[in-house]
């Protein structure tokens, strides 16, 4: 027994099997590369980059199955560990290799802590607007509210993770406590439109309120997609039921009455509270002048926590970062805007505890590197210095 | 949306009416003197977002057009772009007559129904005529297509028209100074006109006031009444002024007065509204617009006009130099004329020339000497070239992917010569030489193909230079390295073919050094460069990775370097998989470098031209050939002959006390 784990250990920490890693992760960047054209980069991302496995069709034909980047990162981090850190000869010639290696496990280290628990999302802003809320690019929520008296809303949420994996064909029910209903989401899809069932169009699927969903192929860009869903409520007092139709951009939320209560349900990006409010105060950009390239744009915003404002400039390449979260300014519009017309900025939100990871990595392999190879090249210039003299 | 040069097609075409009446009349052109060439090649103007000179405007224009940096005339003499340029502006008539516009493929002019002479030839403007409409009709339609989905021939019609277009906005600049604008009758313009019956364009934009309150005053709060036959005059004359002004992509030659912060230099059609409106206070303009009307009006080579140039050109640096627009322009202007990587890719061919007679006489001092300095100078030009590009522009010297291929040429040259003065085997040596030309031939090539200013503004986003500085500079660091080691594996590979030095083991092993040791350089700069664009978008988006091609790219620089250190250690390939991996690295190199941009997706797909997949191909070819090739030799030299060629095993190499270096690896693979 411990002879074969002995030899586990062996191949897990050769040079061979960091080439094998090498070698596939060089070809699934490459895939991934070219795939992003055909199939647009989030979807790629998912198939390619942040899954176990996946199979790869080799000239459109030939389906070959593949490790997925993620487990090849966590095999690399094995490799490196116990080749490049563990077993590796401990010397002063070694000593800069072995500092890359440590700031090569920063970085993968980094990568799992951004892949496990960071957030990222975006927080779009007119003029004069304030919120302490950004939303999702990719994930989606169904938000079940109450409107309470004063104007606010009680919401319960049915995070994508519960219903997304359905797929059309399946269905599942939630109820809560204190909830007066049980909600049954069926024929969830990705991207979806809802469209009127009328004149000799047929349904490609059932019709609600004179509507049905039809599934439309999935957009390059996954922002762009919009999910629909199929929602029954049934009431827990005597059994009565709700059919009705969500959508991702409906521009209202779904409205029904139970048990003489108003309820509103809207299928919407996923959306996080920041522990700080932003007022987009001005959005200013400037262009090169006597083109349309863009020069500079910034945000002016106010930062508002606990009743202290805060007046700060966002621009590209200089975010505001502040309890964890970080803002940058992604984008703006509308596009078509006049001189006079009332713009909106968008701030991309992410909170990511591994943030400075690559920095330190950075710094750390730099160094490694700069040591190893002017010990290297010392060496071998004494060498050639010789061989001249010789 | 429409493209601009579509929506002054209507404009144009009632000109162009006219200038089909008239007969040719073959006048010869005036040339300008050299003082006259000198100050109008320093005339700063507006353009793409900075302020250039003129010559380097005309320079990139003609480039655009033609592909090369000459205007041949009917007669056969040549002239400069920046006199091609104020012939365009100084005599339409002919400048219609010379052949500019560069065709490459007959479908285009077949398409447009106009005879063609050869395959790929260069057409005037009064050729083209015929075509006109249907060239603008056609380019509207294919405006409309993604430019990825074009065809060649369709990408070919829509950037004529572009060029088409911008001609004809160049030879209707001076319009405005060509025809007096009548002033019509009525008593307040009489008064402001001092009874002149006709006015010159400049007189309009000084009166412009005067004439915007005359108007106010005929019209009243109710209408001219009775005095509708005056309002008449004025809206003429008013018309008459913006019929006269160029269109507004024209030149913007015309700086606003003062260090304000308008930042938009003007045309003249802009000069007369801004009049108008009252926005500006514009007598400088109006002095200017004088002088150019009376160069316009007998241009060549008389005292007068020499004198209006001077003041004008005078008047125009003063006006920038108070705004700090010009203190660049003379720098810019030399470093074009001074033709510094012209010079220096012919010094760089007659090195290489040099270096093939060297290796007929490796022994001789004196040819080696020459060599060396045959190499060295060229490098010292493009370092120089490179250092006045930074200057005139205050960034670091890689900014657009013409830059790179200058930076990287450097870069490989620079190392290689290196690798020479620590080894003189004069292979690096050659090498510098062989890539020296390649690269600024490639770079020039990419220049014609481009034909753009290759200076411009940089978006939002890249307008950075400490990133500038640091991930893209050690990215093309990467990219250099990887290039010159896939050359140097070149040489081992066909050294073997060609049984050269059949037996000395010790010239292959150095060779192998030199791969293995620009591959560890180009290494350590491409994970740094990578890490820190890395370090850069967190900054600039809030995420490390995004998984864009170029990233991607670099990424596969990275994974191929660790995986030829981590399998020469392993003991899995030795001198002959080094080379051949440095070969295979190089190809990873040019897919980084241009093959992403090729695929049109993502945020780095910056200067994509067509050319540059044949370019690619071809490179990919002759590689794949190579490595073939370089499997057969293998196989001939390992197997056929039953031994290892030059690397025995490790265990049987000279100790490491014997031959410090590298050596020690080999038993540190074999531990």
């Amino acid at each position: 027994m411990y002879t074969i784990l002995r030899k586990a250990v062996d191949i897990l920490a050769s040079y061979g099997f960091a080439c094998l890693i090498f070698l596939f992760l060089l070809l699934l960047t490459y895939l991934g590369t070219l795939e992003q054209v055909e199939h647009g980069l989030y979807e790629t991302q998912q198939r390619y980059f942040a899954s176990l496995f996946l199979v790869h069709e080799f000239f459109g034909v030939v389906p070959v199955v593949l490790p997925g980047v993620r487990l090849l990162l966590t095999l690399l981090f094995i490799n490196i560990v116990c080749g490049g850190i563990v077993r590796m000869r401990k010397g002063w010639r070694q000593l800069g290799v072995m500092i890359v290696h440590v700031g090569i496990i920063v970085l993968l280290v980094g990568g799992y802590i951004t892949y496990r628990f960071s957030m990222d999302g975006h927080l779009t802003l007119y003029e004069n607007q304030q919120s302490s809320e950004f939303q999702s690019y990719h994930t989606w929520e169904i938000a079940l509210a109450q409107p309470n008296e004063d104007g606010s809303r009680s919401e319960y949420i049915v995070s994508d993770t519960m219903f997304a994996h359905l797929g059309p064909d399946g269905s599942t029910t939630f109820q809560a406590e204190g909830l007066p209903f049980e909600i049954t989401i069926r024929g969830y899809t990705e991207n979806a439109r809802p469209v009127r069932a009328a004149g000799n169009r047929a349904a490609s699927n059932p019709v609600v309120d004179g509507f049905y969903l039809e599934p439309l192929p999935l957009e390059k860009e996954n922002e762009r997609n919009a999910a629909g869903a199929y929602v029954t409520l049934t009431e827990k007092n005597g059994g009565v039921k709700h059919d009705g139709i969500l959508w991702g951009l409906a521009t209202a939320p779904l409205a029904m009455a139970i048990d003489g209560q108003p309820w509103q349900i809207d299928l919407r990006r996923q959306r996080w509270e920041l522990p700080f409010a932003i007022h987009l105060d001005r959005f200013t950009r400037e262009l090169h002048p006597r083109t349309s390239m863009a020069k500079a744009f910034m945000s002016d915003v106010t930062k508002i926590e606990g009743g202290t404002e805060q007046k700060i400039k966002i621009s590209m390449n200089e975010p505001l970062r502040h309890k964890g979260y970080t803002l940058y300014q992604a984008s703006w519009g509308p596009a078509d805007a006049g001189p006079n017309d009332r713009l909106f900025s968008t701030f991309a939100v992410v909170r990511n505890p591994a943030d400075k990871f690559p920095l330190y990595a950075c710094v750390i392999i730099t160094f490694g590197l700069l040591f190893h190879f002017s010990q290297k090249l010392f060496r071998f210039l004494r060498a050639e210095q010789k061989k001249v003299a010789a | 949306m429409i493209p601009r040069f579509l929506a002054t097609f209507v404009i144009g075409a009632t000109v162009l009416a006219s200038a089909l009446a008239e007969p040719i009349v073959p006048t010869p052109t005036p040339r300008w003197d050299a003082e006259a060439l000198r100050m109008f090649a320093t005339l700063p103007v507006q353009d793409g977002g900075r302020i250039k000179p003129l010559d380097t405007y005309a320079n990139f224009t003609l480039l655009k057009f033609n592909g090369k940096r000459k205007c041949e005339l009917p007669d056969g003499t040549k002239i400069t772009p920046l006199e091609w340029l104020l012939d365009c502006v100084f005599f339409p008539e002919q400048a219609q007559e010379f052949r500019v516009f560069r065709v490459d493929s007959p479908e285009v002019l077949d398409a447009l129904a106009v005879p063609h002479t050869a395959k790929r030839d260069r057409y005037s403007y009064r050729q083209l005529l015929p075509g006109r409409g249907k060239l603008f009709s056609l380019a509207g339609q294919y405006a409309g297509i993604d430019p990825k989905e074009r065809t060649p021939v369709q990408t070919q019609l829509v950037n004529l028209a572009q060029n088409v277009h911008e001609f004809e906005s160049l030879t209707r600049f001076m319009h405005f100074a060509a025809h007096p604008i009548a002033v019509g009758a009525g008593k307040k313009l009489q008064e402001i006109f001092a009874g002149a019956e006709e006015v010159r364009y400049s007189d309009i934009i000084a009166k412009a006031s005067a004439i915007r309150d005359a108007f106010m005053a005929i019209r009243g709060p109710h209408g001219a009444g009775e005095n509708s036959g005056e309002l008449n005059a004025v809206s003429q004359l008013i018309h008459d002024a913006e019929t006269a002004g160029a269109p507004s992509d024209a030149l913007a030659l015309f700086p606003p007065s003062g260090k304000t912060s308008d930042t938009e230099w003007l045309t003249p059609a802009e000069l007369l509204q801004a009049a108008f409106m009252g926005t500006a206070t514009l007598s400088d303009q109006v002095e200017l617009l004088r002088r150019l009307e009376e160069i316009a009006a007998h241009p060549g080579q008389t005292t007068e006009v020499r004198t209006a140039i001077a003041v004008f050109h005078d008047k125009v640096t003063a006006l920038a130099t108070a705004r700090g627009d010009y203190g660049k322009i003379p720098l810019e202007v030399a470093l074009y004329n001074s033709r510094v990587f012209n010079y220096s890719l012919f010094l760089f061919l007659l090195s290489f020339v040099l270096s093939a007679f060297l290796w007929l006489k490796l022994r001789s001092r004196l040819l080696y000497a020459m060599t060396s300095l045959a190499v060295l100078l060229p490098t010292l030009l493009l370092v120089v070239g490179i250092t006045v590009r930074c200057i005139i522009r205050s960034r670091p010297p890689v900014t657009t992917l013409y830059e790179t291929i200058l930076f990287i040429t450097a870069v490989a040259v620079v190392v290689a010569l290196f690798i020479e003065y620590v080894n003189r085997q004069r292979v690096a040596l050659s090498l510098a030489a062989i890539l020296g030309s390649l690269g600024l031939f490639l770079g020039n090539k990419y220049e014609a193909l481009e034909g753009t200013d290759t200076m411009p503004s940089m978006i939002a986003v890249l307008d950075t230079n400490f990133w500038l500085s640091t991930h893209v500079t050690s990215i093309t660091v990467g990219y250099a390295a990887g290039m010159l080691a896939g050359a140097i594996g070149h040489v081992y590979i066909l050294g073997r073919l060609f049984k050269f030095r059949r037996d000395d083991t010790a010239f292959y092993k150095t060779i192998t050094r030199m791969v293995y040791g620009v591959l560890c350089f180009g290494l350590l700069f491409a994970v740094v460069g990578t890490v820190l664009g890395g370090i850069w978008a967190n900054d600039s988006w809030g995420r490390f990775w995004g998984w864009d091609p170029k990233e991607n790219g670099a990424l596969m620089i990275v994974l191929w370097g660790l995986t030829v250190i981590h399998a020469r250690l392993g003991g899995y390939i030795r001198d002959f998989g080094i080379s051949m991996a440095a070969i295979v690295g190089a190809m990873i190199v040019a897919f980084s470098w241009f093959g992403v941009n090729l695929l049109g997706v993502g945020l780095h797909s910056y200067g994509f031209t067509s050319g540059i997949f044949r370019a690619l191909l071809v490179f990919y070819v002759v590689e794949v050939v190579v490595l073939l090739v370089g499997a057969g030799v293998w196989f001939r030299d390992t197997r056929l002959q039953g031994k290892p060629v030059v690397a025995p095993a490790a265990a049987k190499l000279p100790s490491r006390k014997a031959k410090p270096g590298w050596t020690e690896e080999w038993a540190t693979s074999k531990k």
